[in-house]
C-alpha cells in the first residue's frame, strides 16, 4: 500500500514539475539555462524550482585585452564596475620631464616603457571603461572596496590599504592617492626581540585581503589567518578590536579535560597540540547599508555566512542552508545575501538567511555558458543582475533574473521596504502563478495577509507554507477576535451553569434528591454488568491499589470489558492523530496506521516480555490478569489526551505549556500505574518490580532481534524455495 | 432567715424558669450567637472583601471616580486583548505553580521526613532553618540570590564558572530571559518549605509509635513501606493542608522576578506572574476593576485544582 502511495506521489511530482517547466519555457526568454533551480521549503529541503536567473553575456575583454588573473569584483553605488585584476601588465611609454618627449631605448630602438604589474579597472554600467587604476604602490591588487568619495585597494603583498580619491577618477583627472594605511602600530602586530635582536614571539598575522568600510569610515579588515576574526581598524588605520570571529572547534573530550587539569598541564597539552587546533578564517567580508557586517567562511558548512551588528551579535540562524567552500558574499538591493562557492553554485538568501535560490554548477569541460569553472568573487548591480568573476575561465559572467525572480524581490522590497502590502501581495500572487508550490512566496502572502488584519486568508496561506509558527500567530488573532465578539455570551453561560448547579445541589440536598440522583445511576450502571465494569475504570483511577486487587481477586472486571477499553484507547489515537491541532503535531503526512502498529508493537511486546519474565520469578498474576491490569493502568490516556485534543484546536503554540503539560500527566500517571500493576499483581517488592522492569525490557531486546534475525532468514528460505521451484519449473 | 432564702430562691427559680422561657432568652442563648463573633469577623475581613473585589471586577474604576458597571468586558479583555497576560503571565504562572508546587511539596513531606527521625533539640534548630526562607519574603531571597546570580565577574556563580574556565566572559544571568525565569523557579523551590512543612512535620511527629511497631510485626520490611502504609494514612489531614497551601502559595508568588532584574517589568516578561499582573494593574495604572478581575481568574483556577486535591487527599465527604 505504501508503496503504491510513494509510486503516485512520485508520478504528481513529476507531473507537477514537468508542468512548471513548460511554464518557465513559455516565460523566460529562450535562453535555455544548463543547470537546474532549487529552493527550500519550511523543512529546509532543496526542491526544484523555475528558473531563477538566466545566464548572460560573458565580459572577458576589455578594450581588446583579455583578463589575465582575475580576483575581485566590486560594484558601487552608480553601478560602476570595478575589476581587480592581479597579474594583467600595463606598458606606460616614459615621457622625458623637460621636453616631454618619448624616451627611446638605446638598445632597442623602441621606445623605453614601464609595467605595472596588476590594476583596477573601472567600467561604467553599460560596460564603457571610465578609467584604470595601477601605479608602483599597486603590486598585487587583491579587492577594493569603494564609499561615495574613496577608493580602497589592498594591495596583498604589502598588506596596503591605498586609499584613492573617487572624484578625480570620475573628472577624468589623474587618479589621487589619499592615504595609505599599511600593518597597524598596535604592539599586537609587531614582532618581538630580545636585546640581541633575535625574534621572541611574531606578532599577529595582518594579510589583508578583502576589506569592508562602515559609513563612519571604519575599516573591518579579513586577512589570512587571522584567527581572532575580521581586524577592525579606525579611520586612520589605528587598531580598535577584533570583531565577529568564528567559535574555535574544540573536541568536547578536550573541554572535560581543562576543567581537570591545572595551568601547567593546560599549557602542556596546548603544545602538544599546536598546530592540530583548526581555525575557522573567515574568507569573505561585505557590510549593507544599515551597517550590518556579513562574513562568509569556507571551511564551515553548518552556517558559513554570518550576519554581525556593531556589537558582534550572528543574525542568521545557525541552521541555514550552506555548503563548504563558499567564498564570496554580497548583499544585494533588498537586503539578500549573495554567495558563491567553488563548485560554481551561486546561493541567494533572504535577508534573515533562508535560502531562496541555489543554481548554477561546475563546468568541467563543455564550456557552457552559465557554469563556472572556479569563481572567485560575486557582485549584483543596480538591474540585480548578478556577477560572478571567474579566475580558471578568465571572464565575468552576467546572470539575468527572471520575471519570476523579478515580482519576489519587488514584494520583498514592498513588504519590508515600502510597507506597501496590497503590492507586496499582487507579486506574491503573480509568483505563485509561476510556482505553487514555492513556500516563500506563500508566507509573504500571509505575512501581508496578517498586515491587512484578514487573519483566515494569512491562515490559509501559511498552512500552504506549513509555516507552523505563522499558522500559530494567524490563529492567536482569529481567536482573539472570535473571543472579543462571543465571549459575553459564554461567561454568562457559564454563570448561569455554575449558579444552577449549586443550586440544584443545595436544594437535591434538602429534599435529599442529590443522594436519590447518585443511588439511581449507580442502580441502572449495575444492571448493565459490562458497561458497569467499563465505567469502573474512574474509580480504579482514584483508588488504583485497590483496583489491582479487585482486578486480580474479586473478578471485578472482564476481559471483554478490557478489550473495550483497548478499542477506545486505539480510537483516541487515531483521533489524536486526525484532530490534533497541526500546530502541536508539526508534522504533515502523518501514516496513522503505521505509528499505531508502532506503538501496539512496542507495547504488545513489553507486555509479553514482562509476562514471560514474571511467570519464571515467582509472579503470581495469570495473563488474564495481565491483561485486564494493564488495560486500566493505561486508562489515563482515555481520560487526558481527549481533553488535550480538544484543548490543541483553542491553543497557540505560545500557550503549549498546557499541551505539553496533558502529555507528561499521561506519561507519568501511567508509568505510576503500570509499575504498581506489575508489583501488585505479581506480589513483588518494590526492588524486584525494578529488577523485573530492566529484566523485560532486555527480553524485549532479545525478542526484537529474534524477530529480525528470522525475519532475514525467511527471506533467504523463501528466494531458495522460488529458486528451487523456478529451476524445476523451467526444465 | 431560713424561709427567707428559701423564698428568695423560690422567686429566683420562678424568675429563671420564666426567663428560660421568655423570647428575650431565647435569643440571647440561641446556638448562632456563640458564632456571632467569628461570623463577624470572618464576614468583614475575608468574605466582604471577595465580594467587593468580584463586584468591581465588573466595572470600570480607577480609584478616584465612582466605578462604573461594564459587564463581563474586563474578563473578555483579559483572554483576548491582554496579551501579556495570556502569553506570559498564565503559562509563567502555570509552569512555576506546577514544578514549585510539586517539587516543593514533595521536598517539604520529604524534609518534614527526615526531621522526624532527628533528636527533638536538634530537630528546633533545622526547622528553624529550613522555614525561614519562606518568612523573609521575596525581596529578602532575592537580596541573598542577587549576589549569587550577579552578572558581572563578581557574582558567585560566574567568578565559579570562570574559575574552571566553563565560560570565558561572565553570563547576565539576571537580565537574559531565558535564564532567569529557571532562577525565578530555583528560588521558588528554595523558599519552598514553609507552613504546608510545619503541617507535616507536626502531623508526622504526632503518628502513634505504637503502629509503628504494630506493622513491624505485621510484616513491614523497609522504610519506604513504613511511609507508605503508615505515615501518609495516618497525617492526610496534614498532607491536604500542605497540597493546599503549595497549591495557593505557588500561584500566589509575585515579585520576584522583578526584584531580580530591577526595573518595572523583568526582561521580555520572563518570570512575570498572574499577581505582577494584578499587582501592575492596581497599584501602577491603578485600574482597579481590571485588575479586580484579575484576582478573579486567579482565584477560580486556585479554587478548581483545591477541589481536585481535596478529591485526592480529602477523605470522601
Amino acid at each position: 500500500m505504501k508503496k503504491i502511495i510513494i509510486v503516485g506521489i512520485l508520478c504528481l511530482v513529476c507531473l507537477i514539475s514537468s508542468i512548471t517547466e513548460f511554464a518557465t519555457h513559455i516565460n523566460a526568454t529562450n535562453v535555455e539555462s544548463p543547470y537546474y533551480t532549487y529552493t527550500a521549503d519550511s523543512y529546509g529541503n532543496l526542491i526544484k524550482t523555475s528558473d531563477a536567473y538566466l545566464p548572460g553575456e560573458q565580459l572577458n575583454l576589455v578594450n581588446d585585452e583579455k583578463f589575465v588573473s582575475l580576483e575581485h569584483i566590486y560594484i558601487d553605488e552608480n553601478d560602476y564596475l570595478y575589476i581587480t585584476d592581479s597579474k594583467i601588465k600595463t606598458y606606460v611609454e616614459q615621457y622625458d620631464s623637460l621636453t616631454g618627449e618619448v624616451i627611446i631605448n638605446e638598445q632597442t630602438g623602441n621606445p623605453k616603457t614601464k609595467i605595472y604589474t596588476g590594476k583596477i579597472i573601472v567600467l561604467d554600467g553599460n560596460l564603457n571603461l571610465i578609467g584604470e587604476i595601477y601605479d608602483e604602490n599597486i603590486n598585487f591588487p587583491k579587492s577594493t572596496f569603494v564609499t561615495e568619495d574613496k577608493i580602497y585597494i589592498v594591495d596583498f603583498t604589502s598588506s596596503n590599504i591605498l586609499i584613492y580619491d573617487k572624484l578625480s577618477l570620475l573628472e577624468d583627472q589623474e587618479i589621487v592617492l589619499l592615504n595609505t594605511i599599511g600593518v597597524p602600530t598596535h604592539p599586537i602586530f609587531q614582532n618581538v626581540y630580545d636585546d640581541d635582536g633575535e625574534k621572541i614571539s611574531s606578532g599577529y598575522q595582518y594579510h589583508v585581503e578583502n576589506i569592508a568600510v562602515d559609513k563612519r569610515g571604519n575599516i573591518y579588515v579579513q586577512g589570512i589567518g587571522s584567527t581572532n576574526g575580521l581586524i577592525m581598524l579606525d579611520e586612520t588605520g589605528d587598531f580598535m578590536t577584533f570583531f565577529g570571529g568564528n567559535p574555535l572547534r574544540v573536541p568536547i573530550i578536550d573541554k572535560i579535560k581543562s576543567v581537570f587539569l591545572n595551568e601547567e598541564q593546560k599549557e602542556k597539552m596546548q603544545d602538544l597540540r599546536e598546530g592540530k587546533i583548526y581555525y575557522d578564517v573567515p574568507s569573505n567580508i561585505t557590510i549593507d547599508d544599515k551597517g550590518f557586517v556579513y562574513t562568509v567562511t569556507s571551511s564551515i558548512k553548518t552556517n558559513p555566512i554570518k550576519k554581525f551588528n556593531v556589537s558582534g551579535r550572528n543574525y542568521f540562524n545557525t541552521d541555514m542552508i550552506g555548503t563548504t567552500d563558499m567564498n564570496s558574499v554580497w548583499v544585494g538591493n533588498y537586503n539578500n545575501v549573495f554567495s558563491v562557492n567553488e563548485q560554481g553554485n551561486i546561493f541567494e538568501y533572504d535577508t534573515s538567511g533562508n535560502l531562496l535560490f541555489l543554481f548554477g554548477g561546475k563546468d568541467y569541460t563543455s564550456r557552457r555558458v552559465g557554469l563556472l569553472t572556479s569563481p572567485v568573487s560575486i557582485a549584483v548591480n543596480s538591474k540585480d543582475q548578478i556577477l560572478v568573476a571567474d579566475k580558471a575561465g578568465k571572464f565575468i559572467q552576467f546572470y539575468t533574473p527572471t520575471t519570476f525572480t523579478n515580482s519576489i524581490h519587488t514584494a520583498f522590497k514592498a513588504y519590508y521596504d515600502e510597507g506597501n502590502y496590497e503590492l507586496s501581495q499582487q507579486n506574491w500572487k503573480y509568483v505563485l502563478e509561476y510556482n505553487s508550490m514555492f513556500d516563500y512566496a506563500h508566507i509573504g502572502l500571509g505575512d501581508s495577509y496578517m498586515r491587512d488584519k484578514e487573519y483566515s486568508d494569512a491562515f490559509k496561506e501559511f498552512s500552504y507554507a506549513n509555516d507552523f509558527d505563522g499558522m500559530s500567530d494567524a490563529f492567536w488573532s482569529i481567536r482573539q477576535e472570535w473571543m472579543q465578539n462571543n465571549l459575553n455570551i459564554i461567561f454568562l453561560l457559564v454563570v448561569i451553569l455554575v449558579f444552577s448547579r449549586v443550586l440544584y445541589i443545595l436544594i437535591g440536598k434538602y429534599f435529599n434528591n442529590y443522594e436519590k440522583e447518585k443511588k439511581y445511576i449507580s442502580r441502572v450502571f449495575s444492571k448493565f454488568k459490562l458497561l458497569d465494569e467499563v465505567v469502573y475504570l474512574f474509580t480504579f483511577l482514584k483508588h488504583p491499589f485497590n483496583g489491582f486487587h479487585e482486578i486480580k481477586r474479586e473478578k471485578r472486571v472482564s476481559v471483554l470489558s478490557s478489550t473495550i477499553i483497548y478499542i477506545f484507547l486505539v480510537a483516541v489515537f487515531v483521533l489524536h492523530y486526525s484532530y490534533t491541532d497541526i500546530i502541536f503535531l508539526q508534522r504533515t503526512n502523518i501514516n496513522v496506521l503505521y505509528e499505531l502498529l508502532l506503538m501496539i508493537i512496542i507495547l504488545g511486546l513489553f507486555v509479553i516480555s514482562n509476562y514471560l519474565v514474571c511467570t519464571i520469578n515467582d509472579g503470581e498474576g495469570t495473563i488474564k490478569n495481565v491483561y485486564n491490569a494493564t488495560a486500566y493502568s493505561l486508562s489515563p490516556i482515555l481520560v487526558i489526551l481527549p481533553i488535550i485534543i480538544i484543548l490543541s484546536n483553542f491553543l497557540t503554540i505560545r500557550e503549549i505549556v498546557f499541551y505539553n503539560f496533558g502529555f507528561s500527566l499521561i506519561i507519568l500517571w501511567c508509568s505510576f500505574l503500570m509499575f504498581f500493576m506489575i508489583k501488585d499483581i505479581h506480589n513483588y517488592s518494590v526492588t524486584e518490580t525494578f529488577k523485573i522492569i530492566l529484566k523485560s525490557l532486555f527480553v524485549m531486546l532479545i525478542i526484537g532481534l529474534l524477530l529480525y534475525v528470522i525475519n532475514a532468514m525467511s527471506n533467504q528460505v523463501f528466494t531458495f524455495i522460488r529458486e528451487v521451484v523456478e529451476e524445476v519449473v523451467n526444465r | 432567715m431560713k424561709i427567707r432564702k428559701l423564698k428568695l430562691m423560690k422567686k429566683y427559680q420562678n424568675f429563671s424558669i420564666k426567663f428560660r422561657d421568655s423570647k428575650i432568652s431565647q435569643i440571647i442563648n440561641h446556638p448562632y450567637l456563640f458564632l456571632l463573633p467569628y461570623v463577624f469577623l470572618f464576614s468583614l475581613i475575608i468574605l466582604l472583601p471577595t465580594f467587593i473585589s468580584a463586584v468591581l471586577s465588573t466595572t470600570h474604576f480607577n480609584t478616584v471616580q465612582f466605578p462604573t458597571f461594564v459587564g463581563f468586558k474586563n474578563f473578555i479583555d483579559i483572554f483576548s486583548i491582554d496579551n501579556i497576560f495570556v502569553q506570559n503571565a498564565i503559562p509563567n504562572t502555570f509552569t512555576y505553580a506546577l514544578i514549585v508546587g510539586t517539587c516543593g511539596y514533595i521536598f517539604s513531606f520529604f524534609v518534614a521526613w527526615l526531621l522526624a527521625q532527628v533528636t527533638p533539640k536538634v530537630r528546633t534548630l533545622y526547622t528553624l532553618c529550613i522555614y525561614s526562607p519562606s518568612i523573609t519574603g521575596p525581596v529578602m531571597m532575592v537580596v541573598v540570590w542577587k549576589v549569587v546570580f550577579s552578572g558581572d565577574q563578581r557574582g558567585y556563580l560566574n567568578y565559579l564558572l570562570l574559575q574552571i574556565g566553563f565560560i570565558k566572559e561572565p553570563i547576565q544571568f539576571l537580565q537574559n530571559p531565558e535564564i532567569l525565569f529557571p532562577i525565578v523557579i530555583l528560588i521558588g523551590l528554595w523558599s519552598s518549605a514553609g507552613l504546608g512543612f510545619l503541617a507535616m512535620l507536626a502531623g508526622m511527629l504526632n503518628i502513634d509509635k505504637t503502629l509503628y511497631e504494630a506493622g513491624a510485626i505485621d510484616g513491614i520490611k523497609n522504610r519506604w513501606q513504613e511511609i507508605f502504609y503508615i505515615t501518609i494514612p495516618s497525617m492526610k489531614p496534614q498532607m491536604l493542608f500542605g497540597a493546599v497551601m503549595a497549591i495557593v502559595g505557588a500561584f500566589n508568588i509575585s515579585g520576584i522576578a522583578v526584584a531580580l532584574s530591577g526595573g518595572i517589568t523583568p526582561p521580555q516578561y520572563a518570570g512575570w506572574m498572574i499577581m505582577d499582573h494584578a499587582t501592575d494593574f492596581g497599584f501602577v495604572r491603578y485600574e482597579m476593576g481590571y485588575a479586580a478581575a484579575i484576582t478573579i481568574v486567579l482565584f477560580v483556577g486556585v479554587f478548581i485544582l483545591n477541589r481536585i486535591s481535596y478529591k485526592m487527599f480529602g477523605d470522601n465527604t
